[in-house]
């Protein structure tokens, strides 16, 4: 009789959002690619293979194209579940350097997307995720691919107050008391929505959670029409638009152009949006302890947000606070999983 | 300690004020520092976060990956500790 070594699955954080794919690793890594693919072959060869910067994967007898591309609009319903996220999903644990191994995974869903107005969990929605990061993704020609064998979901936004209640320090983890008997608020500025949870007494006031279809994606798509309007042109790249958005700057044939005007525009209308939907859902925040913003969005608004609440925090590397928080409910908290 | 006490008195409350503003101007470039001496696409974590720093967001134009190192987290239990936790979801 032989000892078969048991395969020992690799826990992963997966915040797989519309606009970036993030991941938190046990091993201390935060990785972050963009959501950035499209349906279809590259059609591109590579002469050198280190320089290859567009990757195929098949899924579900469908051909992906992930990595230096214009990626195709992400933000419809149903791109939790669909082969495109499986295919981003799949570049992101390989470029981590997982090829061939089996991990399990905890990612999320928007907190209106996971529960119904009433507080009950959208069981089709949360099933239909869970299902379909546990489909095969083959990278092309002959890769090997990463397998999720076990996919739990969360509501994103609490995956935030997981990380902030949950501590890990000098190879010892704990359990902040304080800051899990005090009612605080998350508000997670991502790509297309924009997550509210209140977690009060270990319990969910599903009366001041929700979600806003309004994020940093918003940004883009306004400042796209404003230089489109500006330069009259028909079309522009998605690349384009988002370096426009980091850099102020857009190079149009050759030439580039200040748009901080444009940029600022579209910041503070999507600003505005979710100040006015913080308002409605948190009003001035006088019974709770605690406003945490997490989520991209909170460091690229970061000075149009700053004094919202006296007593706010923006939480450490918040882009990365729901993919750590779903790696520390998928190691401490979820019976469901053996992987630690 | 000894240059606090040569200072005037009226004039301690500023000096040190400058101090801190001196370390903290320090603390700043010697973050950049390590930032920027790391490996493209890589940076490495300071344990001395302070979230009032303006942060740049990481840039997502280009398509490779981009990696922070956090500290590793060797914790190793087969239990799951805080597992009641859990009912927060609902």
């Amino acid at each position: 009789m032989t000892n078969t070594p048991a395969i020992v699955p690799i826990p992963v954080g997966l915040d797989d959002g519309y606009a970036f794919t993030k991941l938190a690793l046990p091993d201390g890594r935060l990785i972050v690619i963009p959501s950035r693919a499209r349906v279809g072959r590259s059609d591109m060869t590579w002469i050198h293979g280190a320089e290859q910067r567009v990757f195929e994967y098949e899924t579900e007898g469908s051909v992906y194209c992930v990595g230096a591309i214009d990626g195709a609009p992400t933000h419809f319903d149903g791109y939790s579940w669909s082969g495109l996220n499986r295919a981003v999903v799949q570049h992101a644990l390989q470029q981590a350097g997982f090829a061939g191994q089996t991990m399990h995974a905890v990612s999320g869903l928007p907190v209106s997307t996971f529960y119904r107005n009433n507080g009950e969990q959208r069981h089709d929605a949360i099933n239909r995720k869970r299902e379909s990061l546990k489909m095969a993704v083959q990278p092309l020609p002959d890769g090997l691919p990463v397998g999720i064998a076990f996919h739990g979901v969360i509501p994103e936004a609490l995956a935030a107050w997981y990380d902030y209640v949950i501590q890990e320090k000098n190879d010892v983890v704990t359990l902040d008391k304080d800051r899990v008997s005090e009612p605080v608020a998350i508000i997670d500025i991502g790509g297309r929505t924009t997550d509210y949870v209140v977690v009060k007494e270990q319990g969910i006031l599903h009366g001041s959670s929700g979600s806003l279809q309004c994020g940093m994606l918003n940004v883009k798509q306004r400042l796209a029409d404003g230089i489109q309007t500006r330069f009259d042109f028909e079309t522009l790249s998605e690349q384009l638009v988002s370096h426009a958005v980091e850099q102020n700057t857009v190079r149009l044939q050759g030439s580039d152009h200040d748009v901080k005007d444009l940029v600022e525009a579209a910041k503070r209308e999507v600003v505005e949006q979710i100040f006015a939907e913080t308002r409605r859902q948190l009003g001035l925040g006088v019974e709770l302890d605690r406003v945490l913003f997490v989520g991209g969005g909170a460091v690229a608004l970061a000075e149009h947000i700053a004094d919202w609440f006296p007593h706010q925090a923006i939480a450490e590397y918040p882009a990365f606070a729901n993919a750590r928080g779903m790696l520390k409910y998928l190691r401490y908290v979820c019976e469901a999983s053996d992987a630690v | 300690m000894d240059r606090l006490e040569r200072i005037p008195a009226v004039r301690r409350q500023e000096w040190l004020r400058g101090l801190l503003v001196q370390g903290f101007r320090v603390e700043c470039q010697a973050l950049r520092a390590t930032e920027s001496g790391a490996a493209p696409g890589f940076v490495t974590r300071s344990n001395r976060f302070n979230p009032s720093i303006k942060r740049t967001p990481v840039s997502t134009v280009v398509s490779e990956p981009t990696v922070v190192e956090m500290t590793h987290s060797r914790v190793a239990t087969s239990e799951k500790p805080f597992a009641a936790l859990g009912k927060v979801i609902g």
